[in-house]
C-alpha cells in the first residue's frame, strides 16, 4: 500500500497501526536526518521520537500528496528549529537551502518522469553545469564512479560530491524542462 | 557517453537500515553502493539520513537506540490515540483503555445517581410517614368501649413514654381522645377550616372536639391546608392556630411542627381557654419527656395503697396513687383504689370522678357504684340521680330497689310511683 494511500485511511479510521508502518518504514531515514542535524546520537533519537509522536496531529491537518518529501521536510524543519533554539542556526544556513531544493526536487522529479524525449537536450544542458556539478556528474553517472571514488579523485568531501551530484542533476532537469 | 535516461531516472527503491549501515561502515560492496548512491540522488530524504549516519562513530549505540525506538513506539502508540480530540464517536474503538474508562466513568454516575435518587426517595417518604403516623409504632392506643361519644380519625402521634386512648363509637364529629403522657396530635386535615376544640371534663377525660363537616369538606380542607402550610413554609410564617380547651404546651409551639401537643399534666389540671399552636413545614422533633413509671412499681404502690386504705391511712394512698395516675391516668386498679379513699374520706365529688374512670376500664363495680350513689345521695350531690338511675336501669342490680328508693328521696314528685313499685316488686 502506498504512503498516501495508508494516510487516507488513517484520516479515515485514525487506526493507530498506519503510523506504526510509517514509523516502522521511515524511522531510519528520520534518524539519519536528526543525527544529520544535531550531531548527537541521543537528541536524535528523542526528536524522531518526537517527530513521530506529533504525526498523528500533522496527518489529519495538512493535505500531503508526498509523504516522505513531507517527513523530510519535518524532520528537517523539526531539528533546525531545535538549533535555532540554543542559537546555532547560522552553521546550518546552508541545508536549509538544501532542504527547499529538495522540496523542488521533489516535485520536478515527479513532473518529469515520462518526457524522455526532452533527454535529448540534456547534454546541452550539461554544458551549462558549473564545473564542479559536471565533473561530479560526469564521473557518477559515464565513469560509474561511487561517492568515495569521486572522493579520492577530486579531493573534495564525501558531502560536497554528494551535494553536487544531487544538484547537478537537479540543474539538469531543470535545463531539460524549460528549453 | 552519458545516458540521459540513466540521468533523469527516478528509482524509488526501498533502502534498508542495515543496507545503510553498511554503505556508511564501508562494507557494502560495489552494487550495494551503487544501489544506495543512485538512490541518493534521487531521494534527498535518503542523502541527508546516510549524510547523518556517516557522522556515527558508536554504531552500538545506535543499534540499541534503534531497538529502544522501536519498543517504545510500540507502547506509546495506544496512548496517542487517546490524545485525538476529534476522534469521531462513531469510529469503532479500537483502545481497550478507553473503553474501560468509559465503563468505569458510567458505572460511578449511575451508581451517583441512584445514590441521589436514594437520598431524595427517603426523605420524601420520611417526611410523608411523619406527616402520617410514624411513631405509632412506640405508641398503644386502645379503644375505649364505654366512651360516650368519640371517634378518633385523627392521627395521634405520641411519644414512647405517652399512651393514647382513642375512644371510635359513633360517627359523628365529636372526637374524644384521652391522653397520657405527651401526645402529638395530627390535626392537619382540619387546619384553616375546622375549630378544633378540646374540653378537660371534670373526670380527668379530654375531648377533642371538632366541629368537622362532611367528609368531602375535610378532605378539601386538609389540600387547601397543605398547600397554605407549604406557603407558609417557604415564607417562614408557619403558624395556624386552632383554638383549644387544653392548656398549652411548651413543646408544642415547636415551629417545626404540623401537629398538637398536648401534656398531659395540663390535661389533667383541666384548665380552660388554652391555645396550642399548630406549625408546618419541617418534621417534628420528639419530645423529651420523663420515663413513664414501670408496671412492677404501678403495682407495688397500688398494694401499698389497698393496705393504706384498709388501715385508714386514705390521706397517704391517695398521695402515692396521685403519682401512678400522673403517668397513668385511666389505671383502672389505680383508680379503683382512689374510688375506695374517697369513699372512705367521704368525698362524693372524687369518688364520682373515679367511678366514672374505673367504669370506663370496662369492670363494673355495683358495689362500689352503690355505695358512691349513697355516698353521692347523703351528701345532696347533684350528680348523685346520675349514678342512681344507672343502677336502677337494671332492675337485675342487687341494690335496685335501695337506688329506687333514694331517687324517690331525690325526687319527691314520684314518691308514689316509687310506693306502688316498691309494692309490685315486694312479693
Amino acid at each position: 500500500m502506498l504512503d498516501e494511500q495508508l494516510i487516507e485511511e488513517y484520516k479515515l479510521t485514525h487506526n493507530p497501526e498506519v503510523i506504526s508502518i510509517l514509523f516502522k518504514k521511515y524511522q531510519h531515514l528520520v534518524l539519519g536526518v536528526c543525527l544529520k542535524y544535531l550531531k548527537n546520537s541521543n537528541d536524535a533519537a528523542d526528536a524522531c521520537m518526537e517527530i513521530f509522536e506529533k504525526m498523528h496531529l500533522d496527518l489529519t491537518k495538512h493535505q500531503i500528496n508526498f509523504f516522505k518529501a513531507w517527513l523530510h521536510k519535518v524532520a528537517c524543519n523539526y531539528c533546525l528549529m531545535k538549533l535555532r533554539k540554543v542559537n546555532i542556526n547560522i552553521e546550518y544556513k546552508e541545508n536549509v537551502e538544501q532542504e527547499f531544493d529538495n522540496d523542488y526536487q521533489y516535485a520536478t522529479l515527479q513532473t518529469m518522469e515520462n518526457k524522455e524525449a526532452d533527454y535529448l537536450k540534456l547534454e546541452w544542458c550539461i554544458e551549462k553545469l558549473k564545473e564542479n556539478q559536471k565533473r561530479c556528474i560526469y564521473l557518477f553517472y559515464t565513469m560509474e564512479l561511487s561517492y568515495k571514488e569521486i572522493v579520492l579523485d577530486t579531493g573534495w568531501t564525501f558531502n560536497e560530491v554528494k551535494t553536487h551530484v544531487q544538484n547537478g542533476k537537479l540543474n539538469l532537469k531543470k535545463c531539460v524542462q524549460t528549453r | 557517453m552519458l545516458q540521459p535516461k540513466q540521468i533523469l531516472q527516478i528509482k524509488n527503491n526501498e533502502i534498508s537500515y542495515s543496507l545503510i549501515v553498511k554503505y556508511c561502515k564501508g562494507e557494502a560492496n560495489k552494487i550495494e553502493s551503487r544501489e544506495i548512491e543512485e538512490q541518493m540522488t534521487c531521494d534527498p530524504f535518503l542523502a541527508d539520513a546516510v549524510e547523518g549516519y556517516f557522522n556515527i562513530n558508536d554504531w552500538n549505540k545506535i543499534e540499541k537506540i534503534n531497538t529502544t525506538m522501536l519498543h517504545h513506539h510500540a507502547n506509546i502508540q495506544y496512548a496517542d490515540q487517546e490524545q485525538q480530540p476529534w476522534q469521531p464517536e462513531d469510529q469503532p474503538n479500537d483502545n481497550p483503555k478507553k473503553s474501560k474508562t468509559k465503563l468505569w466513568l458510567s458505572l460511578a454516575a449511575s451508581v451517583l445517581v441512584l445514590v441521589g435518587a436514594g437520598f431524595l426517595l427517603s426523605k420524601t417518604l420520611f417526611k410523608k410517614g411523619d406527616k402520617d403516623n410514624v411513631v405509632a409504632l412506640d405508641s398503644k392506643v386502645d379503644a375505649v368501649q364505654n366512651a360516650s361519644t368519640a371517634e378518633a380519625t385523627t392521627d395521634t402521634k405520641v411519644n414512647s413514654q405517652s399512651s393514647t386512648t382513642a375512644a371510635s363509637v359513633t360517627q359523628s364529629s365529636n372526637y374524644q381522645i384521652a391522653t397520657t403522657g405527651e401526645s402529638l396530635f395530627d390535626f392537619d386535615r382540619f387546619l384553616n377550616n375546622s375549630k378544633m376544640q378540646a374540653k378537660a371534663d371534670a373526670g380527668s377525660v379530654n375531648e377533642v372536639k371538632a366541629d368537622a363537616r362532611s367528609q368531602d369538606e375535610i378532605v378539601g380542607s386538609k389540600n387547601e391546608a397543605l398547600a397554605m402550610l407549604e406557603k407558609q413554609a417557604n415564607e417562614n410564617l408557619t403558624i395556624t392556630e386552632v383554638k383549644t380547651m387544653e392548656n398549652s404546651n411548651k413543646n408544642a409551639k415547636d415551629k417545626n411542627e404540623k401537629k398538637y401537643s398536648s401534656d398531659a399534666e395540663s390535661l389533667e389540671s383541666g384548665t380552660k381557654n388554652a391555645s396550642t399552636v399548630a406549625a408546618v413545614a419541617v418534621p417534628a422533633k420528639p419530645v423529651a419527656i420523663k420515663p413513664k413509671m414501670a408496671d412492677a412499681q404501678v403495682q407495688s404502690i397500688i398494694y401499698q395503697a389497698n393496705e393504706m386504705i384498709n388501715n385508714g391511712q386514705t390521706q397517704k394512698a391517695l398521695d402515692a396513687l396521685s403519682k401512678v395516675l400522673a403517668d397513668y391516668p385511666n389505671h383502672p386498679e389505680a383508680n379503683l383504689q382512689v374510688l375506695k379513699a374517697q369513699l372512705k374520706n367521704a368525698n362524693p365529688e372524687a369518688a364520682f370522678k373515679a367511678i366514672r374512670k374505673v367504669n370506663r376500664s370496662g369492670v363494673q363495680y355495683e358495689d362500689l357504684r352503690w355505695q358512691t350513689a349513697k355516698l353521692m345521695s347523703k351528701k345532696n350531690h347533684p350528680k348523685a340521680f346520675v349514678l342512681l338511675g344507672e343502677i336502677i336501669d337494671k332492675k337485675s342490680n342487687k341494690y335496685y330497689n335501695e337506688a329506687y328508693k333514694l331517687t324517690k328521696f331525690h325526687n319527691p314528685d314520684n314518691e308514689g310511683d316509687a310506693v306502688e313499685s316498691e309494692k309490685s316488686t315486694t312479693p
